[in-house]
C-alpha cells in the first residue's frame, strides 16, 4: 500500500512523526517530510497508527 | 463582512464559558453539547462543538482566526501570528515554525529537567504546599525567561506584572482591558530595557530572541514593534497555557491515584497519558473563528458571512459523534487525535515546547513523589479563558 501526504493539509502537529519517528520524519519546521512512499505489509499496523493519529487528516493510506 | 449590528463577542464575559464558569467537569456538559446541540447561537455568537465542523471551519480560506475583528488583550496591535491572516500569517509562521520544531525545543530538556527537580525538591521540603505558586506557575516562567534570553533574577518581577497582563481584573469588558493595559503598559517598559540589554550582547546569544533580533522577514531586518509584539504573544501563549495545563494534570492524577498507579507500574503509558489527559482536561476551551463568505457545514447547518463562531475545542474533544465513548480516559486508545492544540493554520506553535514541558515536568514529580495527595474538595477550577486549578494544595508524606 502506499503512504501519501496531502501537504497543504499538513500544519505541522509532528504527531505522525511521535507515533513513529522512522516511518513519519518530519523536517526542521516540524511538518512531515513524506512525499509518498510504498510501505509493505510489515509496517502496514505501524503506518495506520500513524495516520491515524494525524488531527488533520493530512496522511492518507492507499491500499 | 462583518455586520455591524453585532456586538463585538468576548469569551471572557459572555457564552458558553459562563455556564461551565467553575465546574470540576465541564467535560459532561461539553459532551452533551457536541452530541444533541452540534451548534447554537449563544450571546451572538454561533458556538460550534463537534470535531468534524470544527476541523472544516478550521482549515477554510474564507474564515479568520481569532484577529478577525481587531486585536485584544491590551495591547496596540495585532499578535502575531495569533492575530492575522492570510500571506502575512503564512510569512511570519515560515520565520518562528523552525525555532519552536520538536528538533529545536529538545534542546531545552536537560534545563526543563533540572528546573523542575529543583522547585519539587524545595516544594517537598516545606511539606505540604500549594503546587499552584510552587510549581506549576514558576516553571514554565522560568522556561520562558530561557527560552527568550532574559535574566532569571527578575522572575518576581516578571511573574507580578505577567500576571496582571494575563489575568486582568473587572467584570465587564472595558474593565478587563483597561487594567490589563496598565499592567501591560509596565512590562512593555521592562521588554524595551531588556531588548536595549541584548542588542548590546547579541553576538554571544542563541536564544529565540537573538534569533529573531538577527532575522529578516521581506528583506527587513524586524522592527523593535514586532519584536516585543512576538515578546507579548509568548507570554500570553506560552505562560499560562503551560501552568493551568499542568494544574490540569497533577489535579486529575491526584484525583485518581489508581489511575497514576497505572503509569507507575508502566512508565511508557506517560507519553500517551499526557496526551489523553490533555484531549479530556483541554485546557484552552474554545477559540474566536470569523466567516468571510457563507459556509455549508453539511447537515442542514448554514454558517452566514459575517458570523462570529466561538469554536469550542474543548467539546470537539469530548465529541460523542467523533470519539469513541470520549468521557473515559484511556492511556490505550488506539489513537487520540484532539483539537487541544486547535487546528488548521493557527496551530499552536508552541505545541511541542509544551507537550515537552508537560512530559518533563510530570515524569519528574512521579519520579521523586510518586504519592503525593492533593485536597480533592479544596480545588478550585476555573474555565474561563484557560481552564485552571488556582488552588492546589498538595501533601507529601
Ligand atoms: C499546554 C499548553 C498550550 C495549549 C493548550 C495551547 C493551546 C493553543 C491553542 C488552542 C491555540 C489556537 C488559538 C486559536 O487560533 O484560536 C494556540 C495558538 C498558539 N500558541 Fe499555544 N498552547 C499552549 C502552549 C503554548 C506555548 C508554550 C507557546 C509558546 C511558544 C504557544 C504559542 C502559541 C502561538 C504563537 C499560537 C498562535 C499560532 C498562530 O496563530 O499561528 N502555545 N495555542
Ligand atoms: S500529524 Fe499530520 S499535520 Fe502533523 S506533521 Fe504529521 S502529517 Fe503533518
Amino acid at each position: 500500500m502506499r503512504l501519501r501526504l496531502a501537504k497543504e493539509q499538513c500544519v505541522g502537529h509532528a504527531l505522525c512523526h511521535a507515533t513513529d519517528p522512522d516511518l513519519f520524519p518530519i523536517d526542521d519546521d516540524g511538518y512531515s517530510s513524506i512525499d509518498s512512499v510504498e510501505v509493505g505489509p510489515a509496517v502496514a499496523a505501524r503506518a495506520r497508527r500513524g495516520v491515524g493519529a494525524c488531527p488533520e487528516r493530512a496522511l492518507l493510506l492507499e491500499e | 463582512m462583518q455586520p455591524t449590528t453585532t456586538p463585538r463577542f468576548d469569551p471572557r464575559v459572555s457564552g458558553l464559558s459562563q455556564q461551565v464558569k467553575t465546574l470540576a467537569e465541564p467535560q459532561l456538559v461539553y459532551s452533551e453539547k457536541a452530541r444533541d446541540v452540534r451548534a447554537e447561537y449563544l450571546d451572538g455568537a454561533l458556538h460550534l462543538y463537534r470535531y468534524e465542523d470544527i476541523l472544516t471551519i478550521n482549515k477554510h480560506q474564507d474564515v479568520l482566526g481569532n484577529g478577525g475583528r481587531g486585536g485584544s488583550f491590551g495591547h496596540d496591535e495585532k499578535l502575531i501570528p495569533l492575530e492575522i491572516d492570510g500571506p502575512e500569517h503564512k510569512k511570519w509562521r515560515r520565520l518562528l515554525d523552525p525555532m519552536f520544531a520538536p528538533k529545536r525545543v529538545q534542546r531545552l530538556e536537560d534545563d526543563i529537567r533540572r528546573l523542575a527537580a529543583r522547585l519539587i525538591d524545595d516544594a517537598r521540603a516545606e511539606g505540604g504546599a500549594e503546587w499552584y505558586r510552587a510549581f506549576c506557575a514558576p516553571l514554565p516562567c522560568q522556561t520562558f525567561l530561557g527560552l527568550v534570553g532574559a535574566p532569571l533574577a527578575d522572575l518576581d518581577f516578571f511573574v507580578e506584572f505577567k500576571e496582571g497582563v494575563v489575568h486582568p481584573k473587572g467584570e465587564t469588558t472595558e474593565e478587563i482591558d483597561a487594567n490589563m493595559a496598565t499592567a501591560g503598559a509596565k512590562l512593555l517598559e521592562y521588554f524595551n530595557g531588556f531588548l536595549a540589554d541584548k542588542r548590546a550582547r547579541l553576538d554571544r546569544d542563541d536564544d529565540v530572541i537573538a534569533e529573531l533580533m538577527r532575522s529578516e522577514v521581506g528583506g527587513e531586518p524586524l522592527t523593535q514593534a514586532d519584536l516585543i509584539n512576538i515578546l507579548f504573544l509568548l507570554m500570553f501563549a506560552g505562560l499560562d497555557t503551560v501552568t493551568s495545563s499542568l494544574s490540569c494534570l497533577i489535579s486529575w492524577l491526584g484525583r485518581n491515584p489508581e489511575r497514576r498507579a497505572e503509569i507507575l507500574a508502566a512508565p511508557e503509558l506517560l507519553l500517551p497519558a499526557v496526551e489523553e489527559l490533555m484531549r479530556y482536561e483541554s485546557p484552552v476551551p474554545s477559540g474566536m473563528r470569523f466567516a468571510q463568505r457563507d459556509i455549508d457545514l453539511g447537515d442542514g447547518l448554514l454558517v452566514p458571512a459575517g458570523t462570529q463562531i466561538n469554536a469550542f475545542w474543548a467539546a470537539a474533544n469530548v465529541d460523542p459523534t467523533f470519539h469513541e465513548d470520549p468521557l473515559r480516559v484511556d492511556f490505550h486508545r488506539e489513537r487520540i487525535r484532539s483539537m487541544t492544540f486547535a487546528s488548521g493554520v493557527h496551530r499552536c506553535l508552541g505545541s511541542h515546547l509544551a507537550r515537552l514541558e508537560l512530559r518533563i515536568a510530570l515524569e519528574t514529580l512521579l519520579d521523586r513523589i510518586p504519592l503525593y495527595e492533593i485536597d480533592a474538595d479544596a480545588l478550585t477550577y476555573n474555565n474561563i479563558a484557560v481552564r485552571s486549578v488556582t488552588n492546589l494544595p498538595v501533601t507529601i508524606r
